[in-house]
């Protein structure tokens, strides 16, 4: 009876040990690492180290929620980070660096095309899926296989300009400042193409270089022209957009000032002043003036200041940059559906995709500047218009996601 | 062109020119006296910009009184970096270039650490009025700007020809070792140059912060200007750089209204052009054998 009874004891002991070990091998959580790049140092840094902060906030909330499961396995993020420095040697090291040493499974990107265009000799050949935040054209060519152009700025320029022509006929004409560099050419040439879709007048495109100091003589020039809205093209959204709505003011300009990438409401309010403001039309893309907010803005901004204090979300001026990281709320989306970390099932997972963002929701769907690449996908979103008055953000209306397939279609079949 | 116009455009130009004028003329005396080609003279720039948003934004000091601790924090600072740096390197420019290129990267990378990565702006009521005088559109700010500069310039040229200091730096800047025979403290003279040096580079940076916008890379944008600067006016010429200010101030202004893309390409080819004409500067002499 006793060997029967030590001999039940032990299998029972054996069998709880075994399912110890099962349950501990289900919850063995694995890691994928995913590779990020943006300008942390020297000219730009005011753009990349945001942007770092805010990925990094990101991933810390996608692991606390759970992380991801694919195929019964639970997996978190692990975030490598590096710096491409701006330039196509520094963007090409830090692939290097993340695709051969790290062995992260997907890169999302800086926006400098000449950083990205240079870490493609790597990623296309290693099969590594690569979310490019990058407004550059060539990126959507069909020879890339693993490339999701991102950026949603460049489906922007139709939405705006579309809901302008509809809603504000007092803007008949439009006079670009744009910068003196591929950026700024290239989006003189993507707004005349929209602006011209919608029977708006050009002006004319006025260049200064992106590192001026002074800025008063494009201002001067500006207001002689006398035109019904002055757009900013290929100026980021904080210091130099200030420095030119400061210069406008001072040229004594009281017409309609836009820029394509929104505007940052309080920065530029304390660097230019209330009054140099005054009359601003465009998108809303840090939130500002709308009520309520939306849902994963004020998810980002409470995370952000949990994890780097009250205030920081503010001091950082992080919203402005919300654009650039519309990436990161599809990746995981994409390994999800893909279930899968085959590069070839994530790149087919991609299309059609719809996610909720601090922006509004934005669906991917094929370009349209391009329709002979099948891989491709371009961001759209829904735009919330807003004019500045009295220092404050006040919305002109809303254009849907099928309002902005629509405008982008006018531009880009018209042409 | 409307005779306003070009008033309003010769304004910006004295403006900015004399901005530069104030910038080059620091970097000018430093290299021609003390012989230091200092890369971190933007920085300094930077930092009196700094420090006049601070001092007028959340201390709400008066616009002079900060302008006149953005000229102490560069004085300190230039004289504490020939101290600590340049004097034992004086005279070797590539030593001394090496050495304030990486001056230059830690101020500029500290800035952006400690002031984030952001801009500032301050904001002065009577600096943002606007004065309409027969059609001409005119912005005080940047009249008072012209008035600090040249208010500077005067003190600048009254410490050169009127002070015992003065008439060191300029017999050094001559004949180092004639001066030193003569009696002439070098040592203390090279490093009252720096900090004089450093002080114009900050308190011009103070002078612009309620007109341009402030942001840790802004003394790399300068410096290339100023060098040019100091190419067209002749190396250590100070007059030359005070012309050559002046002019580039006016090439910027005229240039980016009526050729817009065009007007560096012009501005680069009119420096290009004069250059074969003037290969040492409007006023440059030969350069000396310490080099």
């Amino acid at each position: 009876m006793k060997k029967v009874i030590f001999i039940l004891l032990i299998t029972l002991l054996v069998s709880i040990l075994s399912l110890n070990g099962y349950s501990s091998s289900a919850a063995e959580i694995k890691t994928i690492n995913i590779g990020a790049t943006q300008v942390l140092t020297g000219f730009g840094a005011s753009l990349g180290l945001p942007l770092k902060k805010f990925a990094e906030v990101l991933v810390d909330d996608f692991n606390k929620s759970g992380g991801i499961v694919i195929q019964g396995q639970r997996y978190h993020f692990k975030l490598f980070f590096e710096d491409d420095k701006y330039t196509a040697e520094g963007g090409r090291a830090a692939i290097d660096k993340m695709v051969n040493t790290d062995k992260v499974s997907a890169i999302i990107t800086t926006s400098s095309a000449a950083s990205v265009m240079a870490g493609l000799d790597i990623t296309e050949p290693n099969k590594i899926p690569y979310f490019c935040n990058s407004a550059e054209p060539r990126l959507i060519d069909p020879k890339y296989r693993y490339v999701v152009s991102f950026i949603t700025l460049r489906t922007i320029f139709p939405v705006q300009w579309g809901w302008v022509a509809k809603n504000r006929p007092d803007i008949k004409n439009v006079l670009l400042i744009a910068t003196d560099d591929i950026t700024g050419h290239n989006d003189v040439i993507n707004h005349t193409k929209a602006l011209k879709a919608f029977g708006i007048n050009v002006v004319d495109a006025i260049y200064f270089p992106r590192n001026a100091t002074d800025l008063s003589p494009v201002a001067t020039k500006a207001k002689q022209l006398n035109p019904g809205a002055i757009s900013f093209v290929g100026v980021f959204a904080g210091g130099p957009q200030a420095a030119l709505l400061k210069a406008l003011y001072q040229a004594g300009w009281k017409g309609i000032t836009n820029n394509a990438v929104g505007i940052s409401l309080n920065e530029n309010l304390r660097i230019a002043g209330k009054e140099a403001l005054e009359r601003w039309v465009g998108p809303i893309l840090d939130g500002s003036g709308i009520t309520p907010p939306p849902a994963p803005l004020v998810k980002l901004r409470n995370l952000y200041e949990t994890k780097y204090g009250p205030g920081s979300w503010d001091k950082d001026n992080v919203a402005i940059y919300n654009p650039f990281n519309t990436s990161w709320y599809f990746l995981p989306q994409a390994i999800q559906k893909a279930n899968s970390l085959n590069p070839d099932a994530i790149m087919k997972a991609v299309e059609g995709m719809t996610a909720d963002t601090p922006t509004g929701a934005v669906k991917l769907i094929v370009p349209l500047e391009r329709t002979d690449n099948p891989r491709a996908v371009q961001p759209v979103g829904e735009v919330t218009m807003g004019e500045v008055k009295d220092g404050k953000m006040n919305v002109l209306g809303r254009a849907s996601i099928e309002d902005a397939i629509k405008y982008a279609k006018t531009v880009y079949q018209k042409n | 062109m409307t005779g306003a116009l070009l008033v309003q455009l010769v304004v910006n130009g004295l403006a900015i020119g004399l901005i530069y004028v104030m910038v080059a003329s620091g970097l000018v005396l430093v290299l021609g006296i003390a012989r230091v080609f200092n890369f971190a003279h933007g920085q300094f720039y930077m930092l009196g910009a700094y420090a006049a948003y601070f001092l007028i934004t959340l201390f709400e000091m008066n616009i002079i009184p900060a302008l006149m601790i953005a000229l102490a924090i560069g004085v300190f600072l230039g004289a504490l970096s020939y101290r600590s740096i340049f004097h034992y390197m004086r005279g070797d420019l590539l030593r001394c270039g090496a050495a304030s290129i990486a001056i230059s990267m830690i101020l500029q990378q500290l800035a952006a650490i400690v002031f984030k990565p952001t801009s500032y702006g301050v904001n002065i009521a009577i600096f943002s009025q606007i004065i309409e005088i027969g059609g001409v559109t005119l912005l005080v700010g940047r009249l008072i700007l012209i008035f600090l500069c040249l208010l500077v310039m005067s003190g600048l040229y009254y410490l050169l020809k009127r002070t015992k200091t003065g008439k060191a730096m300029r017999a050094i800047s001559l004949d180092s070792t004639v001066a030193s025979l003569l009696g002439i403290n070098t040592v203390k003279i090279y490093w009252i140059t720096l900090a004089v040096g450093s002080g114009l580079a900050a308190i011009a940076g103070g002078a612009i912060a309620p007109l341009f916008v402030i942001s840790s890379d802004m003394g790399s944008s300068v410096i290339l200007i100023v060098f040019m600067v100091m190419v067209v006016g002749g190396i250590e010429s100070l007059p030359g750089a005070v012309v050559a200010g002046i002019l580039i101030g006016f090439l910027q202004s005229f240039g980016y209204h009526f050729l817009t893309g065009y007007a560096e390409l012009f501005m680069f080819s009119f420096v290009a052009v004069l250059l074969i004409f003037k290969p040492r500067g409007l006023f440059g002499t030969i350069v000396k054998e310490v080099y």
